[in-house]
């Protein structure tokens, strides 16, 4: 560990002239000097920001929908509260393991970055365990989207929520699988690569930090 | 990868990344052991912190406030522990103003996409007064017998 994990290679500018035939992307690891930040950086808020728009569309919905309607379950009635308390748990902690997963590598140490990777992996697969559970017996006691507002908002919104959640689980899957490839040739590609996933996340704890309340306790 | 390709990099890039005297810097990180360890620290506070909040939520749930109190209070919360997030997982509080642009723009069309259809509603309450009545959100009841049934 050389404390200076984060190190330039020179392919990062499209240096063409150090050997190398193939055409490589610019600022993939280093700053832009008109933006300031790297390339992979800005495209990932860029994308948040479209998907902001996306959820933001599904709370309007949702607020329309409860305001307007003549009533309105509370969730804490008919979900289950302590289910989704723990998932809550489970994905604040990991958005901690996939920050700590980058911190661990910008110090060089590969092993505990992949051992985090490892562990927000895992919450993934618990939050989504839970999430089944909580499915299941909605189904059992015929709680479909189609029996009324509340429900047909609680399977988008949590179902949407869910889908990135495996879309998330499937990169982390893919960093883990290459990462002793990548990190022994483009650590720190590698390393902001774990960076931008995380931010991607982290996004995702901070949508469920917002329906856990609106649909769960209110 | 040798100081030379660092020095390299920061000529060629004559971009403030924010030096100080704790060693590497990059795209604004402070990559020195030292402050990574400090970071990992701050990280784990902030878990601590979101557990508590998590654990206000529910406490807020329980206190049977009046609808309105709860969501707000309920909504603060989650507000709090959004903005722990943002600002340091998500490093907000140490972020390029491009990013902040960026976030610029998504906040007014997020807030858009709230009032646009909340004006309409209420656009439409004062156009058809006997709508407004049939339409107060009301407490709640046993789930499958009421919201608004397809």
């Amino acid at each position: 560990m050389d404390g200076h994990a984060l190190t330039p290679h020179a392919g990062d500018h499209g240096d063409a002239h150090a050997g190398h035939h193939e055409i490589e992307i610019p600022y993939t690891v280093h700053p832009r000097p008109d933006t300031g930040v790297y390339n992979g950086k800005l495209g990932i808020w860029l994308f948040l920001a479209s998907e902001v728009m996306l959820f933001g569309a599904l709370f309007s919905t949702l607020v329309l929908l409860r305001t307007s309607a003549p009533s309105w379950p509370h969730g804490k009635e008919i979900l289950n509260v302590p289910l989704a308390t723990v998932n809550t748990f489970v994905l604040i902690g990991s958005s901690v393991t996939v920050i700590l997963a980058w911190a661990y590598l910008r110090l060089g140490d590969l092993k505990k970055g992949k051992l985090f990777l490892l562990l927000t992996l895992l919450c993934g697969f618990g939050f989504l365990g839970i999430k089944t559970i909580e499915y299941t017996t909605k189904f059992s006691h015929h709680q479909f989207p189609s029996t009324n507002n509340f429900f047909a908002t609680y399977y988008v919104m949590t179902g949407l929520h869910g889908l990135h959640v495996i879309g998330g689980m499937i990169v982390f899957a893919y960093l883990l699988l290459t990462a002793d490839k990548w990190y022994g040739t483009k650590r720190d590609q590698f390393t902001n690569r774990v960076e931008v996933t995380g931010l991607y996340w982290h996004f995702v704890d901070l949508v469920w930090i917002f329906l856990f309340p609106i649909l769960y306790l209110l | 990868m040798s100081s030379n390709a660092s020095e390299h990099v920061s000529h060629e890039h004559p971009v403030d990344h924010g030096h100080d005297d704790h060693g590497s810097v990059h795209d604004g990180h402070d990559n020195s052991p030292e402050a990574i360890k400090k970071e990992i620290r701050r990280y784990l506070l902030v878990l601590g912190a979101l557990g508590t909040l998590t654990l206000v939520t529910v406490g807020i749930s329980r206190l049977h406030l009046p609808s309105w109190e709860a969501i707000a209070l309920g909504l603060a919360v989650a507000t709090i522990k959004g903005s722990l997030v943002a600002a340091f997982f998500m490093h907000l509080i140490s972020e390029r103003k491009l990013i902040f642009g960026v976030l610029a723009f998504t906040v007014f069309f997020f807030a858009m996409l709230l009032w646009g259809p909340w004006h309409h509603h209420y656009d439409a309450e004062r156009e058809w007064p006997g709508h407004d009545k049939t339409n107060k959100p009301a407490a709640a009841a046993p789930a499958n017998q009421h919201g608004s049934s397809h």
